[in-house]
């Protein structure tokens, strides 16, 4: 094994972590499946599919998508071993912790394992971020460099909005007004503006029949979404993980080639797992009264092609949040709500290295597989000649 | 040859990097070479020593010549012209800001020979920490390049009167502890007496211009194995310094040079820097001037084997 040299300078702190008592909001959408798609090809489905044996497809039975902004109070390295320590000898779980806020857009993917003799084997529902922002510099440069998670260093602004109990955002990051030669980036453009009225239930806001809060407005209803948490864990483990709320989200990492960035010295769908646990106070907001607007300007309208895609587009003028046309897209909310809870982020894999073209008459990098679903795991060695 | 999948979401300045009008200062402080000979071996005398390529050493003598940088970029372009860019023209490139404080460290790379001979020295720079106020710089400069460049908060004042002030904030931890909070904390703060008169704008300022060569560890982690090393290279650049002028010089024994000792900032500094040398560390050359800079001729020396 080589050893990575730890930086003097910025000491990157390995998986896996404990993020105790985050408050989530979450934004749920109708998703377009053709950005979804596009995505899938241009960053997860490289190459020949025989030959890398997956293909990555939106999820149609979950045709959503979903903004979820986070708030963590503590993030602290939770290696059960100790074993990754600073320079000086200190394991990573005693020098301290951060905080931070982190905004992100997910949808659910499908991967199907391809041929036909992979398809049981390797087929389970991942998760895509086309969109990650986040406030600690050293979060940002983990996610990066570790796992390829493309994540922006932003500005996260949280608080109550206009109502006791409602919740307003605003997430700003670097961008470029318009693509105008010569354009000066702006440091902090504002990327997104969420508000909500005060959760449900409220005398404020418009009526909430449509809601999808009718459906569990019960005490019984609320509390079982709070017992769903543990119930989840145990779901999970009696499943062998083929039923699970654990949120495992698939990125495409490489590196550039110094002596020629456009070209890829190594390229890999990586994968991690964020477990939730322990929740509480889970509250619905009425999705009607939720507002939210992604700025559509300058070099912000490649990153909403990315996941919102032209349908949302089309929506101008038809939905029910605030718009301006050729600035502001807002798509339509479908239902929103927070929560209390834990966050263990884990389970740091590289699932299937692609064999990188060098140039210059170098032989190809070897390709490496791992994408046996977890279902499979404990029992792939009653299946495998060699018992391994 | 496998093409870099470009990403909207993943955002980089590709280098060559031209930038016009760059202030910059200069602060040169002696470092013992034990901790240079120490860097260097840790970070770039790496792999089996019979198949090195390179060899790197501290210079030689017991005192070497570090230079504290402050930069201020006003209007970064990529002039990055390879093969899908379409572009190559500055002019025609979006632009960034910047301002970065770094220091940096004079050591010999030798090119060594089958038999073990050490032939052709050449000067290159490492950077053993650099702060920038921009996460976009950040990024390219991590991931392409190698050089270990952290994200901070840089705030600079300039006067002829009252001379150059700047003070960073970085992300730091107080004191090591399970309950110690990360927070915006002081780092450096350097600043200046008025410049000296008799040597303010005397530069021509059509002279020769002045390039550094810089050396990185450029390296990532393996996924699975967080401990492991999934690649690891030297990679060089050369910053190029034309029409200097506006050269402002600074009597040494007016500037003050000071590092706030929070552990992590120890952390930093305990690499090059001999902590008992710190509070009454002497400068040797104070300078400042204005250049026309260019970042270019990015190499990967050394790809090293992983095992």
């Amino acid at each position: 094994m080589t050893h990575y040299v730890q930086s003097v300078a910025s000491q990157q702190v390995p998986p896996p972590y404990h993020f105790p008592d985050v408050t989530v909001n979450a934004f749920i959408w109708d998703a377009d499946m053709a950005p979804i798609q596009v995505y899938c090809d241009r960053y997860l489905n490289l190459g020949d599919a025989d030959e890398r044996g997956f293909i990555y497809r939106p999820a149609s039975f979950w045709p959503y998508g979903a903004l979820v902004i986070i708030d963590y109070p503590t993030m602290v390295s939770s290696d059960p071993n100790r074993e990754a320590k600073d320079i000086q000898g200190t394991p990573f779980p005693d020098r301290g912790f951060m905080s931070q806020r982190e905004a992100f857009v997910v949808f659910p993917l499908l991967r199907a394992g391809a041929p036909l003799d992979k398809a049981l084997l390797n087929t389970m529902v991942e998760w895509a971020l086309p969109f990650i922002t986040v406030e600690n510099a050293m979060s940002a440069i983990c996610g990066r460099e570790m796992l390829g998670i493309p994540k922006f260093l932003g500005k996260i602004d949280i608080c109550e909005g206009k109502y006791p109990d409602s919740f307003k955002a605003r997430v700003g990051i670097p961008g470029w007004p318009s693509l105008q030669p010569g354009e000066m980036q702006d440091p902090d453009l504002t990327f997104l503006e969420v508000e909500t009225f005060p959760a449900l239930p409220t005398f404020r806001g418009g009526p909430d029949e449509t809601s999808l809060w009718t459906l569990l407005r019960s005490g019984t209803a609320g509390k079982t979404i709070g017992a769903l948490g543990t119930f989840n864990e145990f779901v999970e483990s009696v499943s062998l993980g083929l039923y699970s709320f654990a949120l495992r989200t698939v990125h495409l990492r490489q590196f550039r080639d110094a002596t020629d960035p456009f070209k890829a010295l190594y390229q890999a769908i990586v994968s991690c797992r964020s477990t939730y646990s322990s929740i509480h106070n889970f509250r619905f907001y009425n999705e009607n009264d939720v507002k939210i607007r992604f700025n559509d300007r300058g070099s912000f309208s490649q990153i909403l092609d990315g996941f919102l895609g032209a349908r949302a587009a089309r929506r101008h003028g038809q939905g029910r949040s605030i718009h301006i046309p050729g600035m502001v897209r807002a798509p339509r909310v479908r239902a929103a709500y927070r929560f209390n809870g834990n966050i263990d982020f884990d389970h740091t894999r590289t699932l299937h290295a692609f064999a990188v073209d060098q140039g210059d008459g170098q032989p190809k990098t070897k390709t490496s597989d791992d994408m046996l679903a977890p279902w499979f795991r404990p029992i792939r060695g009653f299946f495998s000649e060699s018992g391994s | 040859m496998t093409a870099f999948v470009e990403s909207i979401t993943a955002p980089h300045v590709l280098p060559p990097w031209k930038a016009d009008g760059v202030q910059t200062w200069l602060f040169g402080f002696p470092l013992a070479t034990r901790a240079v000979t120490d860097y260097v071996d840790t970070f770039f005398n790496l792999g089996d020593k019979d198949k090195a390529r390179y060899a790197f050493e501290a210079q030689a003598g017991g005192e070497t010549l570090g230079t504290l940088f402050v930069s201020t970029y006003p209007r970064i372009a990529s002039a990055y012209s390879g093969q899908g860019s379409g572009r190559g023209d500055p002019a025609a490139s979006l632009c960034v800001s910047e301002t970065q404080v770094s220091v940096l460290v004079p050591v010999r790379r030798y090119l060594v020979t089958a038999d073990n001979m050490k032939l052709d020295p050449q000067i290159y720079f490492f950077q053993p920490f650099a702060i920038s106020d921009n996460s976009y710089m950040v990024f390219a400069n991590r991931e392409i390049i190698g050089t270990d460049v952290m994200r901070g908060q840089i705030s600079l004042r300039n006067s002829e009167r009252n001379g150059m002030t700047v003070e960073t904030v970085i992300p730091a931890i107080r004191k090591f502890s399970p309950r110690s909070k990360e927070e915006e904390l002081p780092f450096l703060r350097v600043a200046t007496g008025p410049p000296r008169e008799q040597y303010m704008g005397t530069y021509p300022g059509q002279g020769p211009p002045w390039a550094v060569q810089t050396v990185a560890l450029k390296q990532f982690r393996d996924t699975t194995n967080l401990k492991a090393a999934t690649y690891q290279a030297t990679v060089t650049s050369t910053v190029t310094y034309r029409n200097i002028g506006d050269v402002r010089s600074y009597q040494p024994e007016s500037v003050r040079l000071e590092f706030a000792l929070w552990d992590t900032v120890k952390e930093i500094l305990t690499r090059f820097l001999d902590l008992q040398d710190l509070p009454d560390h002497p400068l040797r050359y104070a300078v400042g001037f204005t250049a026309d800079v260019t970042l270019d001729q990015v190499a990967t020396l050394q790809t090293f084997e992983i095992a």
